[in-house]
């Protein structure tokens, strides 16, 4: 209930990022690239790369993603657990400067970067569609890495892609906490 | 003199040399470069102090084939084919990478970085690599481009393998000296080399896609190896790292991959391990390095590999190398690393993959659980709001409870127990390991420095609690313990538990529909009560101590793991349990003496004298030292090196030449000492020649003993004593006989006095072929690096000829006085003909022929 009340919001609040679409592709050199598409009329592609509807962003490499260095495990299995959504709808921009800059990395369900979880694997789909509200078709988790040494920092933001639009969120990896004080009189 | 010389150049020249029909010739001759060193045990553990010129690699590639599978799968592509190009191609990278490294260090056109910082006379290096050390490798990084950018290309004298099987060429790892059997074996292998190795260029076959092993040998090395090769390796990981990510010629080489190579975590993918005795850098008594150790026990077979045995996996590991002076010397014929036993060098690498990787898997997950709820519970439970939760949870007792407070305060109170010493000698040490220190804050920004004040606080109020419990009436006569619910660590520490693979460590806790801490959201809790956040705490600081012994594993240090693994002494040498100069010490020592005794013996008629053994010094316990960062054992010693006893010939008191030996006792050497009424009658009989006397009394000085061992024995020393009453001239020479005796005795000693062996295989297969077997004297010869020909010059002349080079000989006929000779080969129809100077080098070859001969690559 809560997700949604937190998609309805979104989309009033923040309805200009419904109008760009983020993508993860390997191209035919085999190198990572973000690909935002534009909708009619946004300016957001022609602002980034002077061009009306699409920018195509190539990643830089990120050190030690593929592997199972503990850095990446505890990546990887605390996805949808410690590392969550925040709930908080990120400010378009932010996410555009951190592309723009290429000091990220971007992770997607079936990663070619993800060699901990199984191809496919039910897990690892369940651990990107629990950063996401419900309904999201796909997502993209964006990582900020330092510029020189290209290892991964921390989670920043989630894109949750939903048809035609996509809304990004912030990215936690100090999740909210229920402590209870008492103990629960039913066991004793 | 000039005449003569002429006369005997002369009378040589008519003696035509008889032509020898060679008789293996039924396959072409193969060359193995280099030379085969075999060392004993003490040879051997003496090694380990130089540096090695050969290494092995070995590479998982099982992440790469991962990553290259799903980008085929994502790019529409053939799986299959794209996987096993993907492989193909990291392995030529990383294989191309690391000869042109070697080449270009050997050549000194990169700069080594030296593995003793405080050697480092270059500012900005040392600098760069002390942040780096701080985790920010910004600085290093930038040096080693400027270094690459401006070195020169550098000639090949780094060679690559591929080990498809082990066989004789690999047999100074597990042979101490070399027999007959075996040299007739390496000259039958060498003959089918394929089988066994093939050329890193070589990409023909990538039947095994999970792993690879491979050997790298350095040619032509000067004497200043030995001061730089340390230098060296640790040179060629730092730039190897760089160079996966960074080097143009690694994007030259891995295309279209070179993206997907930049982001591999290369340091986690390979192991680099010396060949034979010589170390790929120097053994260290540190706890690194001690783990290191059990990579040897990963080689064993899937059925020989017991997980719950190998210290490394174990829930609360020894703190100290314990182990290491208790376990008796090993040969290396025990085939340590087991590679007798596999069918293929596959295999064994796909086998020691496999337990590594496990065992590696297995200590990172404690260690991120343990990262990940220290982290929960340090930021969000203060202390005194888990001891509320304790104090609320235990005021009426379900049975279930009862249980678990039993857990809670016995676990803490072994924990604080002074005589075990956990938390003193163990804990408390982690808090100074930097390398700790800095990976858990790698993981989720867990700050040790605030953990351990935290841990500190709540021991002291658990420990509080449990000491103010009512005990006889919360467990009272109807409690009984389920021994089930304790902790791990302290199942290992206190009932001795082992535990296998796969078992569930996690501690037990009781649920609640209230947890007292969960994450929102989730349906899991992090703990459920007071008891079992307290338990949780102590179990995941455990956990820290345990995995801190085996970090050199699953957080390797720059550019991979090494490891000298194929010595198995070294680390014993570095812990100074094995002293591999012992022995020579006390040969010489017994020597001088026994020499000393003769002398004495010639000038005094007296039959009483001082008799001394040194013994090896002996490691009885380890001290814990932090330095740098870095866990380090102090071996301490017993001070009772040179052992005393007192030697009288009682020959003629007894009626029988015997001599009486006391020893074990605080004797001054500077003191005679008397017998009183010692007789052998009094003596127990303890062995077949030792007898124990209880009632030794002895004169000036009193001595407070109660019992010594009295020997008495026919031996040459006996035979010595009753020759006192001879010519002093023989009573010297009784003992210099003695002393002989003992020292051609002591010499022969197989293990501890270091011996070691040069086989040349281009010897071996030489001599296997000429006289189709290879006889015991010619195995001697070929032992001390010597060839078997017949003629003095001909073995030279032949081995340098063929192995410049591809000649197969079928017939020789040399006249090394005359300097000629003529060599039949299958390759050619016409002889080859020498000429060479008879008092000049039998290397340098002048020959003549018609047929084009095809030289062998280098």
């Amino acid at each position: 209930m809560k997700i949604v009340f937190i998609l309805l919001s979104s989309l009033i609040t923040f309805s200009s990022w419904a109008s760009v679409k983020i993508e993860v592709k390997w191209n035919d050199k085999l190198r990572k690239e973000i690909v935002l598409t534009c909708a009619y009329q946004d300016s957001t592609c022609r602002s980034l790369c002077q061009k009306d509807d699409v920018c195509v962003i190539e990643e830089k490499f990120c050190r030690d993603c593929i592997g199972t260095g503990l850095k990446m495990s505890h990546l990887i299995n605390e996805l949808g657990q410690t590392i969550k959504n925040d709930g908080r709808l990120v400010e378009r921009n932010r996410v555009y400067d951190m592309i723009v800059e290429g000091n990220f990395v971007s992770l997607t369900p079936n990663d070619v970067y993800n060699v901990i979880d199984g191809t496919n694997s039910v897990r690892s789909l369940k651990k990107f569609e629990d950063l996401c509200p419900v309904g999201s078709q796909y997502q993209i988790l964006l990582l900020s890495v330092d510029a020189r040494s290209r290892k991964i920092l921390r989670p920043e933001f989630v894109v949750c892609n939903y048809l035609q639009f996509s809304w990004t969120y912030g990215v936690t990896a100090t999740p909210d906490l229920e402590i209870n004080d008492f103990r629960t009189p039913a066991l004793y | 003199m000039k005449t003569i010389l002429l006369i005997s150049l002369f009378l040589s020249s008519l003696v035509q040399a008889a032509p020898r029909l060679w008789k293996d010739t039924t396959s072409d001759l193969n060359f193995l470069n280099g030379s085969l060193e075999f060392f004993n045990r003490s040879a051997c553990a003496k090694k380990s102090y130089e540096p090695t010129t050969s290494v092995f690699l070995i590479v998982d590639n099982v992440n790469i084939a991962k990553s290259v599978y799903r980008l085929a799968k994502t790019r529409g592509l053939d799986t299959t084919l794209t996987t096993n190009q993907g492989i193909e191609k990291f392995r030529y990278t990383l294989t191309g990478l690391i000869r042109l490294i070697g080449d270009k260090l050997l050549d000194g056109s990169l700069p080594a970085i030296p593995l003793n910082g405080e050697k480092i006379t270059d500012l900005p290096l040392k600098d760069a690599l002390l942040s780096c050390d701080k985790n920010d490798c910004r600085d290093l990084d930038d040096y080693l481009e400027n270094a690459w950018t401006s070195s020169l290309p550098a000639t090949g004298r780094v060679s690559c393998k591929v080990i498809k099987k082990f066989s004789t060429f690999h047999s100074n790892l597990r042979i101490s000296k070399p027999d007959r059997v075996l040299m007739e074996e390496l000259a039958k292998e060498m003959q089918t080399p394929e089988q066994f190795v093939k050329s890193c260029t070589d990409l023909s076959d990538t039947s095994e896609p999970e792993v690879a092993l491979y050997q790298f040998d350095l040619a032509d090395t000067d004497k200043t190896f030995i001061r730089t090769g340390f230098d060296f390796w640790n040179s060629l990981k730092i730039y190897l790292s760089w160079a996966m990510r960074n080097a143009p010629e690694m994007k030259a080489m891995a295309q279209p991959f070179d993206f997907l190579f930049q982001s591999v975590n290369i340091e986690e993918m390979v192991i680099f391990f010396s060949n034979g005795c010589r170390s790929i850098k120097p053994a260290e008594c540190s706890q690194g390095d001690l783990n290191l150790e059990n990579l040897r026990s990963f080689t064993q077979g899937k059925e020989g590999t017991d997980w719950s045995t190998l210290a490394v996996n174990s829930a609360m590991p020894d703190a100290k190398p314990n182990e290491l002076f208790s376990s008796p010397l090993p040969l290396l014929e025990e085939d340590l690393l087991h590679l007798g036993s596999q069918k293929s060098a596959d295999e064994w690498t796909n086998n020691f993959r496999d337990n590594f990787i496990k065992s590696r898997g297995y200590n990172k997950v404690k260690l991120l659980k343990a990262v990940g709820n220290l982290k929960l519970i340090t930021d969000n439970l203060p202390v005194d709001r888990i001891l509320k939760r304790i104090q609320l949870d235990t005021t009426t007792l379900s049975p279930e409870l009862k249980q678990e407070l039993y857990y809670l305060c016995s676990e803490y109170a072994v924990a604080l127990d002074e005589d075990l010493g956990i938390m003193k000698e163990n804990i408390q040490g982690l808090k100074d390991v930097a390398g700790l220190k800095q990976i858990v804050s790698d993981i989720n920004n867990l700050e040790l420095d605030k953990v351990w004040p935290y841990f500190t606080d709540l021991k002291k109020n658990v420990s509080a609690f449990c000491s103010g419990l009512k005990q006889k009436e919360i467990w009272d006569d109807s409690f009984t313990l389920d021994k089930k619910g304790f902790s791990a660590w302290y199942m290992t520490l206190v009932e001795g538990k082992k535990y296998a693979y796969g078992e569930d460590l996690t501690i037990k806790k009781f649920t609640s529909d209230r947890p007292f801490l969960k994450i929102k959201g989730s349906s899991a809790s992090v703990c459920e009560n007071g008891l079992h956040c307290a338990r949780l705490t102590l179990d995941s600081v455990m956990s820290l101590y345990a995995v801190s012994q085996s970090l050199s594993s699953i957080a390797p240090a720059k550019g991979g793991i090494s490891s000298n693994m194929g010595n198995p002494y070294a680390s014993k040498v570095a812990c100074g349990v094995y002293d591999p100069w012992a022995k020579r010490n006390k040969i010489i020592f017994d020597f001088f003496q026994d020499m000393a005794t003769a002398a004495i013996f010639g000038m005094i008629p007296s039959p009483v004298y001082v008799s001394t053994t040194l013994e090896p010094k002996r490691v009885v316990s380890f001290e814990t030292i932090v330095k740098e960062g870095k866990v380090f054992y102090d071996p301490r010693y017993d001070k009772n090196r040179l052992k005393l006893s007192l030697m009288t010939d009682l020959g003629p008191l007894a009626g029988i030449p015997c001599s009486v030996s006391i020893s074990g006792t605080k004797l001054n050497p500077y003191q005679y000492y008397q017998f009183n009424g010692l007789s052998v009658s009094s003596c127990k009989e303890r062995t077949r020649n030792d007898v124990t006397s209880n009632a030794a009394q002895d004169g000036t000085p009193k001595n407070d003993y109660t019992q010594a061992c009295v020997t008495c024995a026919i031996n040459l020393q006996t035979i010595a004593g009753a020759a006192t009453t001879i010519n002093p001239a023989f009573r010297v020479a009784f003992f210099v006989i003695k002393g002989m005796a003992r020292l051609i005795q002591q010499i022969q000693d197989p293990n501890d006095l270091a011996r070691n062996w040069n086989l040349n295989p281009q010897q071996v297969a030489l001599a296997y072929r000429q006289y189709g077997t290879i006889s015991k004297s010619c195995a001697a010869s070929l032992a001390r690096g010597e060839s078997c020909a017949a003629e003095a010059c001909e073995g030279p002349m032949v081995e340098a000829f063929t192995k410049a080079y591809k000649a197969s000989p079928t017939l020789t006929s040399f006249d090394c006085d005359g300097g000629s000779g003529k060599l039949m080969i299958k390759e050619c129809a016409d002889p080859i003909k020498f000429r060479f100077d008879p008092y000049g080098s039998t290397t340098k070859l002048k020959f003549e022929t018609k047929c084009s001969l095809k030289k062998r690559e280098p």
